[in-house]
C-alpha cells in the first residue's frame, strides 16, 4: 500500500498540520511584570465601569473557577489613595494547608494627557489545586480574602 | 569507470540544473517514471524520477534511462529509504528485452543497488549489474561505487537531515501565527520525530504514514511515561505527545516521497 499523495495536497495537508499543531502548543503564557511589558486588558465586560482595576488571577489547570476578578471597587477599598503599589497574594491549600504566595504591582495606564485608571490585567500561574482553596490579597491597608468552592 | 562520463548534457543553464538539484535535496520533486532512449541500445541505466537529478543526468543517444519511482527524492535518499521496488525494474527491463537479442548491461546507482542488494556482475532479468555513481555527472567519482561501511540508520539520518529542514521551513510561518512558543515547540517536534523516524525506519515493513504512527505512539508513550515523573502538567504533557505524534505520522508520508502530479 503506497501512501504517496501529489505536491498540491502534501502542501494543503501541511498548512493544515502546520495550523493545527501551532494551536496545539499555545501554552499559558509566563506572567511578566507589568511594569516592564504592561499589558491593557481587552476585556470587554468591565468597559462599562469607565475606568477602574481589573485583577485577575489565573488558575493553572485547576478544578477551581478559572478567575478571581477583582473590582475596581475592591482594590479602591484596599489602597483609596493610591490603588498603585505592590500587593501580595496568598493561595491557601486548605486540605493540605500548603501556602503559595506571590507579589504583583498594580500600576497605572497613562491615556492622552489625563491620568485614566484603566482596566489591567495580570496573570498569575498558580500551580493546580484540588481541593478547597482560600485566595487572600494583601495590601499595606488591608485584605482581601475569597473562598472556594 | 564503467560508465563513460558522456556529454551531450542540456543546454540549460548549468547554475539552475545546480540550483534543483540542491534543491532536491530539502523536497522530493518527482517526475512521472519513464523509460526514454532509443531503441536498439544494448545499454540501460537506472535513474530515478527526481527532477532535480535528471536535469544534470548526462544524456546520450547510445543509452537508454530508466527512470523508476523513487517518490521524486535523489538516489541516495530513495535507496537509504528503500523507496525503490525491484519488481517494476524487472518488469521495465523484461519488457525491454523483448526487443533485444543479446546481453546487455544495467548501470545502477550505488545507492540503489546498495539497497536493493545488488552487486556488480549479478544478472538481473538477464542485463548484467554495473555499478555507477549516484550523481554520474560528477568528476573523480569513480570511487564511490566501492561502498562503505557506515550503518543504514546513519545514511538514513544523514539524508533525512535536509528533508526536515525543508519541511521546518514550511511549517515556519503558520507556527508563526500562534507566537514564539508554539513556533519553537512545533519546530522542536517535527525535528525529533523526523530524527526517530529516519532512524527506525527499516523497524516495520507497513507504509510510511502508518510507520510514523506507530514510531510515534510508542516513543510518545514511552517519553510521556518518563515525563509523568516530572513536574510538568498533565495537559501540557499530553499536547505534547499528541503533537510529537502528529509529526511522526506526517514525516512518515513525507519520507514516502510524491506521486507526480
Amino acid at each position: 500500500m503506497s501512501g504517496r499523495i501529489n505536491f498540491q495536497l502534501q502542501l494543503f495537508l501541511g498548512l493544515v498540520l502546520a495550523l493545527s499543531l501551532g494551536w496545539l502548543y499555545q501554552f499559558p503564557q509566563p506572567a511578566t511584570d507589568p511594569l516592564i511589558t504592561p499589558t491593557p486588558s481587552p476585556a470587554p465586560v468591565f468597559q462599562n465601569l469607565s475606568g477602574g482595576w481589573l485583577l485577575q488571577v489565573r488558575f493553572f489547570q485547576a478544578k477551581l473557577p478559572e478567575v478571581v476578578a477583582l473590582t475596581p471597587l475592591e482594590l479602591l477599598r484596599l489602597s483609596p489613595k493610591n490603588p498603585q503599589g505592590k500587593y501580595f497574594i496568598q493561595i491557601l491549600d486548605v486540605n493540605s494547608q500548603e501556602l503559595f504566595i506571590e507579589k504583583f504591582d498594580v500600576y497605572f495606564l497613562r491615556t492622552g494627557s489625563s491620568e485614566i485608571l484603566n482596566s489591567v490585567e495580570q496573570s498569575l500561574l498558580i500551580p493546580a489545586l484540588d481541593g478547597a482553596v482560600k485566595v487572600i490579597i494583601h495590601s499595606p491597608q488591608g485584605e482581601i480574602s475569597h473562598a472556594f468552592p | 569507470m564503467p560508465f563513460p562520463n558522456g556529454n551531450t548534457a542540456l543546454k540549460r543553464s548549468r547554475f539552475l540544473n545546480n540550483f534543483a538539484w540542491w534543491l532536491n535535496h530539502f523536497w522530493p520533486m518527482p517526475k512521472h517514471p519513464n523509460l526514454i532512449g532509443v531503441q536498439g541500445n544494448r545499454d540501460i541505466i537506472l535513474a530515478v524520477n527526481a527532477r532535480g537529478y535528471l536535469l544534470n543526468f548526462p544524456k546520450s543517444n547510445a543509452r537508454t534511462v530508466l527512470e523508476i519511482d523513487g517518490g521524486g527524492f535523489l538516489p541516495e535518499f530513495a535507496g537509504a529509504f528503500n523507496l525503490v521496488k525491484p519488481a517494476i525494474i524487472v518488469d521495465y527491463l523484461t519488457q525491454y528485452k523483448e526487443t533485444q537479442s543479446a546481453i546487455t548491461t544495467l548501470f545502477v546507482p550505488f545507492s540503489i543497488a546498495q539497497s536493493l542488494g545488488w552487486e556488480a556482475a549479478d544478472i538481473i532479468a538477464d542485463f548484467s549489474i554495473s555499478l555507477v555513481p549516484d550523481q554520474p555527472w560528477e568528476a573523480n567519482s569513480d570511487q564511490k561505487v566501492d561502498g562503505t561501511a557506515t550503518p543504514s540508520w546513519v545514511r538514513r539520518l544523514l539524508v533525512a537531515l535536509p528533508v526536515i529542514f525543508g519541511q521546518i521551513l514550511i511549517f515556519a510561518v503558520p507556527l508563526l501565527v500562534y507566537g514564539p512558543y508554539s513556533f519553537i515547540l512545533g519546530e522542536l517536534s517535527l525535528l525529533l520525530a523526523g530524527i526517530f523516524l529516519a532512524v527506525l525506519w527499516n523497524i516495520t515493513k507497513v507504509c510510511g504514514w502508518l510507520k510514523g504512527l506507530l514510531i510515534g505512539l510508542v516513543i510518545g508513550v514511552f517519553a510521556g511515561g518518563v515525563f509523568l515523573l516530572t513536574s510538568i502538567p498533565l495537559d501540557v504533557l499530553l499536547r505534547l505527545i499528541v503533537g510529537f505524534i502528529l509529526c511522526s505520522v506526517w514525516l512518515g508520508w513525507v519520507y514516502e516521497g510524491l506521486r507526480p502530479a
